[in-house]
């Protein structure tokens, strides 16, 4: 939803891309816009499409990676992963991303093949899910309104732009700044499979949300701080690694889930 | 004394006429007259110059002169009964001495025409709606002044009528030959009735679902049905039929990224059938909003009954995406819930 322009131009693209950074992108572009002609927006569809393709190509692929790679999801893997996120302790195993090489470059495995993977099903669904659920809390306050409404959807879309600029900034300070726009935006995406969680429970008992909120937020942090020390890992050089600086950063930023939540979740 | 008295109220009213002379006009009387009458709130007494305000008979008199301006044709049905005096002449003869409206003229007029704008001009309203004759280009060409006429101007028509049929009917721009042609309106637009209630029908079945009939999107049905889902809302006292066309417009885009992006190339579903089919799934939720006017609103009732035509909406509208673009079984259950948040955002429009 953040991305719709860019998510429907690659929709036709089907196996996962030789290299998520480059390349079946510009496939991805073109695939896409005679799809996208075809749906009738075609004169648009030329007109940003065709002259600017080469300069899109190149700018956009430099920010985003394929978008479609992070939606290859089946059942069984939104339920192990929603079970993952909000439960992280459970997990037995490793925290790394299984990595295959292709092409000559090291690329992940899509989500499918591996559970640590991030996907992108699971925040704007999430997202979603944590709207209709903030419209659902005000309407048995009975504050409900369809402004108000569109009121929360802007405050979800500002928590989840928050979220995704700590970490970025946490990551470019610890020097691990190659990490790829839309997984960041995944990883931040995944607190409001914990939020959601919390306001459905506090719609029946209004207290158990401060109960709630120390736990999901400790539940948050515990997997970001594991997922980003994988990210941290791959990414910076090897004598920089077990840091107490490190550690620090990571620490705060398990810390910092718990006003964001109490903020989110406060319809 | 009461013999005096209705004398004098006879006398009075008739003075009314020459009190206002300079633009004696019906209507100025008719006027002058209710407003006295108005005035006096005493339907006992009879109203009498003296009784009136007369201070505001000059406004009245202003407004009445700029009324004037218009020219008005006294119809034959004007109910306007203003008692006069006898010797006055009738309203009929003085109207025709004022208003002497000037007669229609047509620009390319044969003889016959040119007789017919001598007659006094209220005939020239009665026989307005002539039945066309046979459609005959030729008879265009035998009158050959009015060409652009498509009626048949024979000679024997032209007696028993009073005049030509108004320019309005002159059907300047229709070529004579195709207005038959022309296929219906509805057809034209690209409306099929038959197949909106047939698709329609088949949604109200929830348990078997016909796709073949959903193959084809089509934007009225989903019309009349998000009309009908705001005029329900409004009989509940919400205004909101903007915000409905901008949900559907966002829920409908949303379900179409979230299909694309979940099948890739093994879906082909384009945004305009996704607007049909979201359309179409309305249907169980306008029937919500209907029921729900009958329902307390925020008990039980409301909830139980929103939840059952939220699952019904899903229910179809999962099916119809599955069969009409070839969904996996896999992804079923992921398509599923993308349908109930969009169903369950209308919902709360209805219960709250």
């Amino acid at each position: 939803m953040y991305n719709p322009n860019m998510a429907s131009q690659a929709g036709p693209q089907g196996p996962p891309p030789l290299n998520p950074q480059q390349g079946p992108f510009g496939n991805a572009f073109y695939g896409a816009g005679s799809e996208f002609i075809k749906t009738g927006l075609g004169a648009y569809g030329e007109k940003f499409l065709g002259s600017s393709s080469e300069f899109m190509q190149s700018n956009i692929s430099r920010y985003f990676s394929n978008p479609q790679y992070y939606f290859q999801v089946n059942d069984q893997y939104v339920r192990n992963k929603l079970r993952v996120v909000l439960f992280p302790f459970i997990h037995r195993g490793h925290w790394t991303r299984i990595t295959e090489p292709v092409g000559g470059r090291l690329s992940y495995k899509p989500p499918i093949y591996d559970i640590n993977a991030p996907d992108l099903y699971i925040p704007v669904m999430a997202f979603a899910t944590y709207v209709i659920l903030a419209g659902f809390s005000l309407g048995f306050i009975g504050k409900f309104s369809p402004e108000a409404l569109n009121y929360q959807l802007t405050r979800g879309l500002l928590g989840w732009f928050v979220q995704v600029a700590l970490l970025k900034s946490l990551l470019y300070s610890m020097g691990g700044g190659e990490a790829a726009l839309l997984d960041i935006v995944a990883y931040g995406g995944y607190l409001f499979t914990g939020l959601s969680l919390g306001i459905v429970v506090s719609m029946f008992w209004s207290l158990s949300y401060y109960v709630l909120v120390p736990w999901l937020s400790i539940c948050m942090g515990v997997f970001l701080v594991k997922t980003m020390q994988r990210v941290l890992l791959t990414e910076m050089r090897s004598h920089e690694r077990h840091s107490s600086r490190q550690h620090y950063m990571l620490l705060f930023m398990g810390i910092a889930q718990i006003p964001l939540f109490l903020w989110l979740g406060s319809v | 004394m009461e013999a005096r008295d209705e004398r004098r109220s006879h006398g009075d009213l008739a003075r009314l006429q020459p009190h206002f002379a300079p633009k004696q006009k019906p209507i100025t009387n008719f006027f002058c007259y209710n407003l006295c009458w108005a005035e006096t709130h005493n339907f006992s007494q009879v109203p009498s110059a003296r009784n009136c305000n007369i201070n505001e008979t000059s406004i009245l008199e202003t407004i009445l002169t700029i009324f004037s301006l218009f020219p008005h044709s006294r119809s034959q049905n004007s109910q306007v009964t203003i008692p006069r005096r006898p010797d006055q002449p009738s309203p009929d003869r003085q109207m025709s001495r004022d208003f002497n409206a000037p007669p229609v003229v047509f620009p390319s007029g044969g003889g016959a025409t040119a007789a017919n704008q001598r007659r006094p001009p209220s005939s020239a309203m009665a026989p307005q709606f002539q039945p066309p004759r046979p459609a005959n280009s030729v008879s265009g060409a035998s009158n050959p002044a009015l060409p652009f006429m498509s009626f048949d101007m024979s000679a024997a028509a032209a007696s028993t009528s009073t005049a030509p049929p108004p320019s309005l009917f002159s059907s300047s721009t229709i070529p004579t030959s195709s207005f038959e042609d022309e296929p219906p309106l509805l057809e034209e637009l690209g409306i099929n009735t038959r197949q909106i209630w047939r698709k329609t029908v088949s949604i109200l079945n929830p348990i078997r679902v016909n796709s073949n009939l959903h193959e084809d999107g089509d934007l009225s049905g989903p019309f009349i049905f998000l009309m009908a889902f705001g005029l329900f809302q409004l009989l509940a006292g919400k205004f909101h039929f903007g915000i409905i066309l901008g949900w559907v417009t966002v829920a409908a885009m949303f379900l179409y990224f979230v299909f694309n992006m979940l099948l890739g190339r093994n879906g082909n579903l384009d945004l305009y059938r996704c607007f049909s089919l979201v359309g179409y799934c309305m249907l169980p939720m306008v029937m919500f909003s209907a029921i729900s006017l009958f329902v307390p609103r925020g008990g039980f009732v409301m909830f139980g009954l929103g939840l059952f035509f939220v699952l019904w909406s899903t229910r179809v509208c999962t099916r119809l995406l599955a069969e009409i673009a070839s969904c996996g079984d896999e992804h079923r259950g992921l398509v599923a819930y993308a349908c109930w948040l969009v169903f369950c955002l209308f919902s709360l429009l209805v219960i709250f």
